[in-house]
């Protein structure tokens, strides 16, 4: 685990037509090892790159992003990203197949994420909620230093949405990692976030850094998370105050 | 009716529609039907040199065809991958894509002698074009993302071409070397007609010399059933094989 600082002074895309395009502006904050971050903001405004950043996948930007030593990382992409040739187990095993003492994790993730019996499946025959979980194990097996999440419940139902987001909180909760874990959905936010960073419409600016002190486990049994997400979504609605 | 009935009926076909036209327009001598060349065959498998040059023209086939191959992929990999390198051999492929067989194969016999090599290599030269261009697309159609992911879960280049890269080249791959097998063969025997004492090539231009048209079927024929032979031993279960993820 490790304190990740990220300090982003622009980010620019080439478009096509010869256009440029601002998407990321004088971004600065600081993840402590160990803590679960919500980078939350409207869709379009470079929260996606900002992880791309942090994996290294994100290309030239202007200033800098560090982190303690060489981290592992573990990305739960938007689209699952598996590999269709290879089966499940085989996608996961992947990642690992350098780390002799991991490989043993393989089939205990598989349990944890309920695939078991799904192993030898390839994946165009899952369905998006069980290739999530796929990713969502494979991001697990390799023991990351951070784990980057890109909306890993979008466009799936309501009930396929809570019972991934839980299962992502159970493993979290076992495996506790540095996180960095990009939503639009303030409910997602609340429920398993430890702090939530709010950002402007393009090009992304921080706008509020807020801490959620809700006690772990965070389950249904009282309406605080959602009165809790409610208040802030009112909040972040609002006309921006400085 | 199954697949399989429609086919054979349709393979039936053809031999009706050869022996009715050898015999019925045209003169056996001219045009001998399905008997004719099957007993020729028999007798040029049992007594002639049938077998041998069967073999040889295989051994020249397989060998222009390794080569093509892997030089073809190799450069269309690169060529697909990196701009500057495309930038630079774009304007070679043109040229070499376009370059006529025939020019190839004189030439290499002028400058190389009539050698094996000279023979080989004038074939391949003939072939590696066409998988550079097929390559090239293939490499061009990689997912990013995919890569990408490879990448975040530092995977290495080995695994990464391996795991990743490969299999989204396979289907290109497969069109290559059906289309390769074939355009080869054909080039093999023009090689084998100029410049070599053994082969099928060989053979059909010594029958065609004695107006032996039967020969000259017989040993074509030969080589039509070894490749269609390879097609359903070797080419189909291997796809199928590297398929059955999909779904």
């Amino acid at each position: 685990m490790s304190d990740v600082v990220v300090d982003i002074k622009s980010k620019i895309f080439n478009a096509e037509n010869g256009h440029t395009l601002p998407v990321i502006r004088d971004v600065r904050f600081q993840v402590k090892s160990g803590q679960f971050v919500c980078l939350f903001g409207p869709s379009g405004t470079g929260k996606t790159t900002m992880l791309n950043l942090i994996a290294g996948i994100g290309g030239d930007f202007d200033g800098r992003i560090d982190i303690l030593g060489s981290p592992t990382v573990g990305y739960v992409f938007q689209e699952p990203r598996l590999l269709p040739w290879l089966t499940v187990r085989q996608n996961i095993a992947l990642v690992v197949a350098d780390h002799p003492d991991l490989a043993a994790d393989v089939d205990e993730l598989l349990r944890a994420v309920g695939l078991t019996e799904f192993a030898d499946t390839y994946p165009e025959r899952l369905s998006l909620g069980m290739a999530r979980r796929v990713a969502i194990a494979r991001a697990f097996v390799v023991k990351p230093d951070i784990l980057l999440l890109d909306e890993p419940f979008v466009s799936l139902d309501a009930e396929n949405a809570m019972r991934l987001r839980k299962l992502l909180g159970d493993l979290w909760t076992s495996r506790p990692t540095t996180t960095l874990f990009v939503t639009h959905d303030m409910r997602d936010a609340v429920e398993l976030a430890d702090r939530i960073l709010f950002f402007s419409p393009r090009p992304a600016r921080l706008e509020r850094d807020v801490t959620i002190a809700l006690p772990r486990p965070r389950n249904n049994v009282d309406d605080s998370i959602e009165k809790l997400a409610r208040e802030l979504e009112r909040n972040s609605a609002l006309p921006n105050q400085d | 009716m199954t697949t399989f009935g429609v086919r054979l009926l349709s393979f039936l076909g053809l031999i009706v529609i050869w022996e009715l036209a050898s015999t019925l327009i045209a003169s056996p001598r001219i045009f001998p039907g399905p008997i004719v060349v099957a007993t020729l065959f028999a007798v040029e498998f049992q007594h002639g040199g049938l077998p041998h040059h069967l073999a040889i023209t295989m051994a020249r086939v397989l060998a222009s065809f390794c080569i093509a191959m892997s030089f073809g992929t190799v450069i269309g990999l690169s060529m697909g991958r990196y701009k500057l390198v495309d930038a630079l051999f774009d304007g070679w492929l043109i040229f070499f894509l376009n370059l006529p067989a025939l020019v190839v194969i004189v030439l290499a016999y002028v400058w190389f002698g009539l050698s094996e090599s000279a023979a080989i290599g004038a074939v391949a030269i003939n072939k590696i074009p066409s998988v550079i261009a097929t390559v090239r697309e293939g490499t061009r159609a990689i997912d990013r993302n995919l890569t990408e992911m490879a990448h975040v879960y530092r995977l290495g280049w080995r695994r990464t071409l391996t795991k990743v890269v490969m299999p989204q080249l396979i289907p290109y791959l497969l069109v290559s070397t059906r289309t390769g097998l074939s355009l080869i063969w054909k080039i093999v025997l023009v090689v084998e007609m100029l410049g070599r004492s053994d082969g099928i090539g060989f053979q059909i231009h010594t029958y065609f010399q004695l107006f032996d048209v039967g020969r000259i079927l017989a040993y074509s024929i030969a080589f039509i059933v070894v490749v269609q032979g390879i097609e359903w031993g070797l080419l189909i279960p291997i796809e199928n094989h590297l398929n059955r993820w999909r779904r």
